[in-house]
């Protein structure tokens, strides 16, 4: 498999305290690799990481090849890296409409509205809504709105931290299970998502990366065989590295 | 009627100055505290480039609009890195040093006695003097100006800047870089700020540091909070309601004497009393969003 995606030895801290400690981890073409972890155990750290929010103190991130580790955020998000935050991931005060085209932020005219049609083809829900501020939505409305303004920029890798955060069993499950139609139809190559309902993902993922105290502990190609039993998984959240 | 030329005048080149500054507080939310600063820069700049360089008017107004440019940069780099607060901060200290330097470098501008017998702009042999001369050439100056704004403000560049002031880490994590576009916006507003400089200075053909001290950017501030800001009419009512509500109490029959200090008054209580019933300013709910 072809890799995309591959981090080296990241270090990262907030201030003095290091919350990452060498982390290693590849996405190839057409893996969807669930990173899970205990709360407070450096997953959006990792993801911030990976976008440029945040710089690592150590090592470095490639993709396709090439060395990203110095590059600003946008520069990342041209090349086909797409990051969903975990909260406030919308811009209440604008309109559905606009927080689309602040997704795509760029692109020509013509371009912005093939998009944005592309994407409300597969978020029928946000066609009625495109004048609405998005403040006004559901929890369940802005994690779709906010997974369409990522697709705005036709990336090749997404970076989802917790798509399905405070959203209703139903909503969340629905969310989750869009993915891979999402996939499908935008031409994403890999996905990493960070997701806490374990029950939902591991049936979607294809590769596990387990995350604890800022380590990786587990790395498994098989998550379904989790699926019965996912405590198996949520044990490790309870040791000491 | 020479009386209401005179205010339309200034409403002109008050509405340039609050034009540019809403891209900064309305669109960026960044509160700015030495607008005056590059009114004063754009003014000085212009008169001396006149006087001293014998430039004509247009050459002169756009030499100044690029000293007053790289003068932005130069302030809003430092500045921007740290929003919030501390951007206040920076600002308020670049507009007390800068009315220092006016004050007291008499050699290049006299200081506190000022600069008297500034030309009138000549454009193509034309010169402008009356009134009604002065009032074509600072409207067409302001709607150039305020064309120009008012694509920005529709642009990707201003939704941006909109983002960032509403969530700054969604709009960062988009990919839009918070220092670049804070600091273009800084710099834009700085320069349609020194165009205003520049017609203020050849109208009234004398200016001194006074015109252009804390006062006033905190006078230009007010102008947006009580007209609303991050769209296209606040500025405007804004403009009007802050130059006609002095004038008003004239009409009143208010001694000159008690007008300018009843005025102040006033001023701050509108402001008080528009935090209590109108926080988004008087045309606040006309968000062109
Ligand atoms: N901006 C910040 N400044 C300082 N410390 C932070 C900051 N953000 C996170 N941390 C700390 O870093 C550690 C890792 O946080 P992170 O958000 O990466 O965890 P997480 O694995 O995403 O948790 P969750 O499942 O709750 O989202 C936590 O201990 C947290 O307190
Ligand atoms: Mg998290």
């Amino acid at each position: 498999m072809e890799m995309l995606l591959q981090i080296e030895g990241i270090d990262a801290s907030y201030g003095k305290r290091q919350i990452l400690h060498e982390i290693s981890m590849n996405l190839s073409r057409g893996e969807k690799v669930l990173l899970i972890g205990p709360n407070g155990a450096g997953k959006t750290t990792l993801l911030k990481t990976v976008i440029g929010l945040l710089p690592p103190g150590n090592g470095a991130v490639n993709y396709l090849g090439e060395d990203i580790t110095g590059d600003s955020v946008r520069t990342r998000v041209r090349k086909g890296i797409s990051y969903l935050l975990q909260t406030e991931n919308i811009v209440p005060g604008l309109t559905v409409e606009e927080n689309l085209a602040l997704g795509g932020y760029f692109l020509s005219k013509q371009e912005l509205e093939k998009r944005k049609n592309m994407v409300l083809d597969s978020m029928e829900f946000l066609k009625p809504k495109l004048k609405t501020r998005a403040g006004l939505m559901s929890g369940g409305e802005r994690q779709g709105l906010a997974l369409s303004m990522i697709l705005m920029r036709n990336p090749k890798v997404l970076l989802l931290d917790e798509p399905s955060a405070g959203l209703a069993p139903k909503a969340a499950k629905e969310i989750i299970e869009r993915l891979d139609k999402i996939q499908a139809a935008f031409q994403v190559e890999t996905v990493c998502m960070v997701e806490h309902n374990l029950k939902l993902a591991l049936k979607w993922a294809t590769k596990i990366i387990l995350l604890v105290q800022g380590r990786v502990v587990l790395v498994s190609d098989s998550p379904k065989s989790f699926i019965q039993q996912p405590e198996e998984l949520e044990k490790y959240f309870f040791e000491q590295v | 009627m020479n009386y209401i030329l005179h205010l339309l005048i200034m409403i002109g080149i008050y509405m340039i100055l609050s034009y540019g500054l809403n891209l900064v507080v309305g669109f960026g939310g960044l509160l700015s505290l030495c607008h005056a600063v590059f009114y004063g820069i754009g003014a000085y700049a212009c008169t001396l480039l006149m006087m001293k360089c014998g430039l004509p008017f247009l050459p002169a107004i756009l030499l100044t609009i690029l000293i007053t440019g790289i003068c932005a940069l130069i302030v809003g780099f430092p500045a921007l890195r740290f929003r919030g607060d501390s951007f206040v901060i920076v600002t308020l200290g670049f507009q007390m040093i800068v009315f220092t330097v006016l004050y007291n470098w008499v050699d290049l501008t006299r200081g506190p006695y000022g600069i008297p017998g500034i030309p009138r702009p000549v454009i193509a042999g034309y010169e402008f003097t009356t009134l009604p001369e002065y009032l074509i050439i600072v409207w067409t100056f302001l709607i150039l100006i305020a064309v120009v704004l008012f694509i920005i403000y529709k642009s990707p560049f201003g939704l941006a800047l909109k983002a960032l002031r509403d969530n700054e880490m969604a709009a960062e994590g988009l990919g839009k870089s918070p220092v670049h576009l804070f600091l273009y916006a800084f710099v834009i507003s700085g320069m349609t700020a020194s165009v205003a400089g520049g017609l203020y200075a050849t109208y009234v053909t004398y200016i001194d540091p006074t015109s252009f001290t804390l006062d006033e950017s905190i006078f230009l501030l007010t102008v947006l909070l009580v007209g609303g800001t991050g769209n296209r009419i606040g500025p405007f009512v804004g403009t009007v309601f802050m130059i006609l509500l002095p004038e008003a109490l004239r009409f009143l029959g208010m001694p000159d004497a008690v007008a300018a200090n009843a005025r102040q008054m006033i001023y701050g209580l509108t402001l008080i009393l528009l935090m209590f019933f109108r926080p988004q300013g008087i045309a606040g709910k006309y968000m062109v969003r």
